[in-house]
């Protein structure tokens, strides 16, 4: 967009130079009729107008090539079929340049209640709400570059929350292409897989996938990112503090152990034909998650009313001794996952399917929360999804997604005495339909049906809570 | 275009047909009369058959000898008096192991039931199976006997004979039990505060010598040699959010088990400490006892207090009424 604007700028700057320099040839009155002049004059006459000539062209050349460098980046910046590039594999505009979009929405959901959990959070969720108002700067030169990006949401009341802080070094001999090595320190987006790194501007989908959102609540997390583009072959590799943004702990964005999540993204990313697009990565990550200890207690006297008569009885009374505080402990965690995803160009617009699934262990940091340090047993999870996302013109998208997430291979229901499996998978088919403003906004509405276990039907056997959610959003890119 | 509009028209009815509808709504049952931890609630009636007036027959040879299909043997519990607002309060019971899960509400009150899956089998009678569940109470419950409903329910969702189990929910206001057992004597005169935040606000009442009441010195006369108060004496029953923990009441009454001493009574609103909140509406009931034995309500007044004007026990507060008895 700045790009954009700077090219208008230095072109309607060229006009303004080049076009008096026109006019003040073509608008002078004649010269009057010569008169009788010393050689030695016309002589000093000619050189002076050469000197200008050459002054004016030196100005010409000076614009246009300011011309040429504001535009070339711009127009070799890579768009594979319509669809946007990601971290770090974005081609800025030279500079610095200024970008944002704001997404407002309604939503409604089935088990929405106007009634307040334990902790006092609203059950309501019908609402009005500013998902994502989202500023970047970014900064890129020869060798450094610079993401900043702040956000703004009522999604949780009123917060503004830093989203990426990357400062970067760089080998980037082709302007045009991603740079051949990156160094980046700072505040990512967590490299794994391909949804947590998409941009929510240009995810057409409201949300990540369950399955992503539970063992991601949110993208970002601090580390050190090591990246590289060589031809179709994409590679990143990051050190991280594996306490990301939106982690239901008292750690987020800080780091209560030592261990870093190492995180590996291997893949492809190519245009076999000119109207088909592939891109493929395995991810893989390891960490180390923490179960917090206990501080030290106090002696006290709990009051347990065992006639229930709400008087206080000698027996009732029950001495709870200090306790001493309990050492805090790490647990492993680990997750592999690959993505594909493909886009095809026709009379239509372009087709892009995509899919991804990732195997994990201990990794839930969201949703059904693991610490086998807890329950003494590993918690293996599963999740995937897959999508196609449609072009009906430039001024429309069409679009459906599945996503499943297993947040415990292992769960077990008792009933009558028995202890028996059960799956407590959560599965969402997500179709969705869009007017778009190409580059400047959308219109987006999408309906999401769920289907969960958290209820249980009138004999007692898990069943889905109804929980659907629809959901209208418009968004504007600055 | 014409497509893109016509899909996105198409999505845009559906979803607003399905957030418009009544639907299958999901309900947890939050603003039931009685919550169930861990069970689910299911809007409509108990399945299975009204309860038997009387309770079931014993059969011949001990109550659970030959015991019907989908039959509830047996439910128990501590306490059949209910404090009001009480939370997990224990139930327990058997049932014939036929039944997958039992079914329970408060009759008459509410909108659904609460299922509940069976246990496993019972150690001393192996033809049923053990339940157990964790019952609380809204503290506005009505007051007075209710019974417990408890039903067996197969695996098809077909319900046996239902149970009543009778219990005294017990008002709010201190009645000394009367809605229960019309037996119990009411005080002569209670007076209510009662406040929608979790403000701490004392109750004062300036009795006609010029003593101050009020949950920090909570007695009219204190006991000699350490002994307990007479229970007649009048006192305020408790310090709602004392040290602003909230407990659930947000209300202070001051009992007077018998007729008061004569002369007039101020009574103030102090708000003790904000704890956090900008202000708190109040209202301040007064009950008498009637002709009929019950307590009514005589008198009320409302009002507001601003958490700027916290006074952390420094004067009586807020007057609100005064009480003049002959």
């Amino acid at each position: 967009m700045f790009d954009a604007r700077f090219r208008r700028v230095a072109l309607a700057l060229g006009a303004a130079l080049l076009y008096p320099g026109k006019a003040l040839a073509q608008s002078p009155p004649p010269p009057p009729p010569p008169t009788e002049a010393a050689p030695g004059t016309a002589a000093q006459d000619v050189a002076s107008l050469r000197d200008e000539v050459k002054a004016l062209r030196a100005d010409l050349d000076e614009v246009r090539a300011a011309q040429s460098a504001g535009s070339s980046p711009a127009a070799a910046t890579p768009r594979p079929l319509g669809y946007e590039s990601f971290w770090p594999w974005v081609v800025p505009p030279e500079g610095l340049s200024l970008k944002g979009y704001l997404q407002s929405q309604y939503e409604t959901h089935q088990d929405s209640q106007d009634q307040l959990t334990q902790a006092g959070t609203t059950l309501n969720q019908d609402r009005f709400s500013i998902r994502r108002a989202r500023v970047s700067l970014t900064g890129e030169w020869q060798y450094a570059a610079l993401a900043l990006e702040l956000d703004a949401n009522t999604t949780s009341g009123p917060q503004v929350d830093l989203r990426k802080a990357e400062a970067s070094l760089q080998y980037r001999p082709d302007r045009k292409r991603p740079p051949i090595l990156m160094a980046t320190l700072g505040l990512f987006d967590v490299p794994f897989g391909y949804e947590l790194v998409e941009s929510p501007r240009t995810r057409l989908f409201m949300e990540r996938s369950v399955a992503s959102r539970a063992f991601f609540p949110a993208e970002p997390d601090l580390g050190l990112r090591l990246s590289g583009a060589l031809g179709f072959f994409r590679w990143t590799i990051a050190g991280q503090n594996g306490e990301p943004l939106g982690e239901s702990s008292p750690f987020v964005l800080q780091d209560p152990n030592a261990a870093k999540d190492v995180v590996f993204r291997f893949g492809i990313d190519t245009q076999p034909l000119r109207v088909l697009q592939v891109a493929a990565d395995v991810s893989s990550l390891r960490g180390r998650g923490f179960h917090g200890g206990t501080a030290a207690t106090s002696a006290t006297i709990q009051w347990k009313d065992l006639n229930e008569d709400g008087v206080i009885q000698p027996y009732e009374l029950i001495p709870v001794p200090g306790a001493d505080a309990t050492p805090s402990s790490n647990f492993d965690r680990w997750a592999v996952g690959g993505d594909l995803r493909a886009s095809v160009q026709s009379l239509l617009g372009v087709t892009k399917v995509y899919g991804e699934f990732t195997i994990a262990q201990n990794l839930d940091r969201g949703l059904y929360i693991a610490d086998p340090v807890v329950t003494g047993v590993d918690q293996r999870e599963l999740g995937y999804y897959i999508g196609i996302v449609q072009d009906v013109t430039p001024w429309g998208v069409v679009g459906l997604r599945y996503d499943h997430y297993d947040p415990n291979f292992d769960a077990v229901d008792k009933r009558q005495g028995k202890l028996l499996p059960f799956s407590e998978g959560i599965s969402t088919w997500s179709p969705l339909a869009a007017l778009v403003l190409p580059d400047r906004a959308r219109l987006v509405v999408q309906y999401d049906v769920i289907r969960n276990a958290f209820a249980r039907t009138a004999t007692g056997v898990p069943t889905s809570l109804p929980d659907n959610v629809f959901t209208v959003r418009l968004q504007v890119e600055l | 275009m014409r497509r893109a509009l016509f899909a996105l028209g198409v999505l845009a009815m559906v979803g607003v047909a399905v957030a418009c509808s009544d639907g299958q709504a999901a309900n947890t049952g939050a603003g039931e009369p009685m919550q169930v931890s861990g069970a689910q609630f299911v809007p409509g009636e108990l399945p299975g058959e009204l309860p038997v007036d009387g309770g079931p027959a014993e059969p011949e040879g001990g109550a659970h000898a030959t015991l019907g299909p989908l039959t509830v043997a047996e439910v128990d519990f501590n306490n059949v008096n209910v404090i009001p607002g009480a939370s997990g309060k224990s139930f327990s019971g058997l049932v014939t192991s036929d039944a997958v899960a039992v079914g329970v509400r408060l009759a008459g009150i509410g909108t659904g039931y609460w299922v509940v899956p069976v246990g496993g089998r019972d150690g001393q009678l192996p033809t049923t199976d053990d339940f157990a569940f964790s019952a609380s109470f809204d503290i506005n419950d009505p007051p007075g006997n209710r019974p417990l409903r408890v039903v067996a329910i197969d695996a098809h969702g077909n319900g046996g004979t239902q149970l009543d189990t009778e219990l005294c929910l017990e008002w709010r206001i201190p009645d000394n039990r009367h809605e229960c057992d019309p037996a119990n004597p009411v005080p002569a005169v209670v007076f209510t505060l009662q406040w929608d935040t979790n403000f701490d606000v004392d109750l004062h009442v300036i009795t006609p010598d010029g003593t101050d009441v009020n949950p920090k010195t909570n007695l009219l006369a204190y006991p000699v040699d350490a002994g307990q108060p007479p229970a007649s004496d009048p006192r305020i029953d408790r310090d709602s959010l004392g040290q602003c923990v909230p407990d659930g009441w947000r209300q202070e009454d001051m009992i007077f088990p018998d007729y008061p001493a004569l002369g007039l009574y101020d009574i103030y609103a102090d708000p003790f400490a904000s704890c956090g909140q900008a202000a708190v509406r109040f209202v301040l009931t007064i009950y008498e006892a009637g002709s009929d034995g019950a307590l009514h309500a005589t008198f009320t007044q409302a009002g507001e207090l601003l958490g700027s004007s916290a006074t952390g026990g420094g004067s009586t507060g807020l007057f609100i009424a005064e009480k003049q008895f002959n």
